[in-house]
């Protein structure tokens, strides 16, 4: 039995003026995967992201989305998809209310619909208070409480999420962390970048190493782990990105903080 | 770092921010940053975007305030009283420095944007405040010598150096005087009032302060009725109330020798007036400023009951006007941006408070010595509603007001949502500001002039608002396609001067064609109907953008 990739890239490509980004990007996607995407800061991980959505362009390479090619300007394929952008950029002269009540509306739903879901979201992850508040006034996690939450009120099939948990305290990244397995376990695909190892050490069923615009591993926790033999992700990180001298910079960074 | 040519000019004035005890080099830092981030401009969101323009737009709309400055040039050269003519020019700089003043600087004075940045450094509020007004004075000035370069140039020639000289001096006063003017008004209503009552009481002083200045204007044009058969200008006590008088005086005083009191009197006032606001500004107010402008960012959560009810019900009210079901959607939308976002209120405001008004001192103008039966029977002998063509030209500038917001860095959404023609987004929006904002400043102007012409009028309205519709979907299509909200307010790019000739000129031109029609009844049914044909056919199409377009 053949299972069709939900998400297909092949040779993925881009440049930002002389700079290469993405130096060919080969990747299947299957439904069910929580990925772990991983890579130095700049190593092309947001822009992967923001390439399958569509928010950048003039890319090199093919990316299929359900089958379908994404460069075909046809934006169905929008309908199944939740997006979490990594910065927390949103219209906060709004009040959650109107601002999810808009999203929704435009991925169809009624307002009634939308409205009591939203409600209801935002009560689970202890925000109801601040729903009719303009969201200039949350805080950093409440803000991106209310980001997964937009991302996913229209129940899509596959979630970019890029750092979800960041400014979240230590319980929401706890209901997070379980909203996301148990989506997986009902064949949603997510697919997320983050920087905090621990994390995508123990949720990911498939881990993804970005370097230098290359794919340098791929595969499970434990298979990335007989690869390399070392014992953390951290480690493993370190290693697959030639990266040994933390200390000694460390150093050096204080050394002349001090004035020495 | 560009060291500017104008911070070295700023350095002589430096020992004067020192006595304000303002730490003169950060401040020039933070200026010079300041004038650095505004030569250059910020990426679009939405990367490779067709609407990048490169250039900066601020000098390019300098072009378009020399071009204006060709009015008062003119003046300079009609063969009137000095005194006269001197009022009646200033009297237009005024009106012009105020308006920039309060439309596009504003958002800077009342920015909170740096506040995180420069406070959490060792560096007092006074100076940040002082860079800031700086920064602002140096914009306002470059403006204000923009728009008077035709008349320098032309005092030059006709008067001589001293005039020149004269006249340089003083459009220094007048920017100065305008600024902290505004900026004092600004600092009383932050210190008198908090969150949402600010912002509400910062928009209807821009209201206000507009309609003043219309009037003020108006009052300087009727000094014409006191210009004696000799054609002197005779002196009454009022004068010393009006700013133009003060910048008038000393033109007589010193090119004509008049050695009257009131002259010195006046130009005294012109001279100790900016100064002492400047003195008040930096003394007073200036350590304050900052302290209070946190305000503007209180958020009074307002528990709002019916909220929820009513916008279903709002949504099935417009959804007769609006049927495309995400066409509604971006309508609702983007009237929520709009009455939320304080940045967007500070520049639409104004400009409606215009559209409002003008048309009514236009009339009141040519009724002046009347009274108001006489005039009320006088009015439907005549084609004065073709006055309000005035309330559609200044109502369809406003069009692109929504392409700006301070969270335009939300745009991704746009992006991310299922949406195949993104011309359901900037038709939805501008259905939006157009339902919401611009039609109920029409009606209530139609409605005034509807009092002395009664049911006939409603022809004539129907034709004029159906021009409107034209001329605003005409000015969409033919300007830059942009998405709602999705860019940086920068000073300068929104005052599109061809924008503001044209939406004129087609004004002009219906107008005179309606008048040419208006009794002929079959001819003013067929320019209805064509013209809502048209509008209506503009309307249906607009929305064929494809994301290739904006």
């Amino acid at each position: 039995m053949s299972i069709e990739p939900v998400v297909t890239i092949k040779n993925l490509k881009m440049n930002f003026g002389m700079k290469e980004v993405l130096k060919g990007i080969n990747l299947e996607i299957y439904k069910g995967q929580i990925i772990g995407y991983i890579g130095a800061n700049g190593a092309g991980k947001s822009t992967t992201v923001k390439i399958l959505l569509g928010l950048v362009e003039g890319y090199s390479g093919e990316i299929k989305i359900f089958g379908e090619d994404i460069s075909n300007g046809n934006v169905e394929y929008k309908r199944k998809i939740g997006y979490v952008p990594e910065t927390v950029d949103i219209y906060e002269n709004l009040t959650a209310y109107e601002y999810l009540t808009f999203i929704g509306e435009v991925y169809g739903l009624g307002v009634e619909q939308v409205n009591n879901k939203a409600k209801k979201l935002m009560a689970l992850l202890g925000i109801e208070d601040v729903y009719h508040s303009r969201i200039s006034s949350y805080s950093k996690g409440m803000k991106q409480k209310l980001l997964i939450i937009s991302s996913i009120i229209h129940n899509p099939d596959i979630l970019f999420l890029d750092e979800p948990l960041s400014g979240l305290d230590a319980n929401s990244v706890m209901i997070v962390k379980e909203i996301l397995a148990e989506l997986a376990a009902l064949g949603k695909t997510i697919f997320y970048s983050s920087h905090i190892m621990d994390v995508v050490e123990k949720i990911s069923s498939r881990i993804i190493l970005i370097h230098e615009g290359l794919i340098v591993a791929d595969g499970s926790f434990v298979e990335l782990k007989e690869q390399s033999s070392k014992g953390s992700l951290e480690q493993i990180f370190n290693q697959l990105t030639g990266f040994n001298k933390h200390k000694e910079i460390a150093r050096e960074f204080i050394n002349e903080l001090q004035g020495v | 770092m560009k060291d500017f040519l104008i911070l070295k000019m700023l350095d002589f004035f430096s020992f004067f921010y020192r006595v304000m005890g303002i730490d003169y080099g950060v401040m020039r830092k933070v200026l010079q940053l300041k004038l650095l981030m505004d030569q250059r401009r910020t990426p679009s969101v939405l990367m490779n975007s067709k609407s990048k323009r490169e250039g900066n737009a601020f000098y390019k709309s300098l072009i378009g305030y020399g071009l204006i400055g060709i009015f008062p040039a003119l003046i300079i050269i009609l063969p009137i009283p000095l005194f006269f003519k001197m009022n009646l020019f200033s009297g237009m700089l005024i009106v012009l420095v105020a308006m920039a003043m309060v439309s596009d600087f504003s958002s800077i004075l009342l920015d909170t944007k740096d506040k995180g940045i420069l406070l959490s450094k060792p560096i007092k509020p006074q100076t940040v405040s002082a860079a800031k007004i700086t920064h602002i004075l140096i914009n306002l000035l470059t403006i204000t010598f923009a728009t008077a370069g035709a008349s320098l140039i032309v005092g030059l020639f006709k008067y001589g150096l001293l005039f020149f000289g004269l006249l340089f001096f003083q459009l220094l006063l007048i920017s100065g005087f305008i600024l902290f003017l505004t900026s004092v008004f600004y600092f009383l209503m932050l210190v008198l009032f908090d969150g949402d009552k600010l912002k509400d009481m910062i928009n209807y002083f821009q209201i206000i302060l507009s309609f003043v200045m219309m009037v003020g204007y108006q009052f300087t044009g009727r000094i014409f009725k006191f210009v004696g058969h000799n054609g002197v200008l005779a002196f009454k006590w009022w004068m010393y109330l009006i700013p133009s008088a003060w910048f008038a005086a000393p033109f007589s005083l010193f090119l004509e020798d008049k050695l009257e009191n009131y002259l010195i009197y006046l130009s005294v006032l012109g001279v100790v007036a900016p100064i002492l606001l400047l003195i008040v500004y930096f003394k007073l107010i200036l350590r304050y400023f900052e302290k209070n402008i946190y305000k503007l960012d209180n958020v009074t959560a307002k528990k709002r009951k019916n909220v929820e009810e009513r916008s279903v019900t709002y949504k099935k009210l417009i959804s007769f006007l609006v049927p495309n079901k995400l066409e509604n959607v971006f309508c609702r939308f983007s009237q929520a941006m709009i009455s939320s976002e304080r940045s967007l209120k500070l520049r639409l405001y104004p400009s409606l408070g215009f559209a409002t008004f003008f048309p009514m001192i236009m009339l009141a103008n040519s009724f002046t010595g009347t009274d108001l039966t006489q005039a009320l029977t006088e009015i439907p002998q005549g084609s004065y509603y073709l006055i309000i063509y005035s309330t559609v030209a200044m109502l369809s500038l406003n069009v692109l007001t929504i392409n700006t917001s301070e969270n335009y860095k939300g745009a991704w959404i746009y992006k991310v949502l299922p949406i195949e023609f993104p011309g359901v987004i900037l038709i939805g929006a501008l259905k939006g500001l157009i339902l919401k904002y611009l039609i109920p400043v029409y009606l209530f102007v139609s409605i005034l002039f509807a009092i002395p012409y009664g049911a006939r009028l409603i022809p004539h309205l129907i034709l004029i608002f159906s021009n409107m519709l034209l001329l605003m979907i005409l000015i969409f299509r033919l300007s830059l396609k942009e998405l709602p909200f999705g860019k940086e307010f920068k000073v300068g790019e929104n005052s599109n001067l061809w924008l503001v000739i044209g939406s004129f000129t087609l004004c002009g031109m219906s107008a005179a064609l309606h008048y040419a029609l208006k009794d002929f009844g079959i001819g003013l049914c067929i320019y209805i109907g064509a013209v809502l044909f048209a509008a209506a056919v503009l309307w249906k199409t607009s929305a064929k953008i494809t994301w290739k377009d904006v």
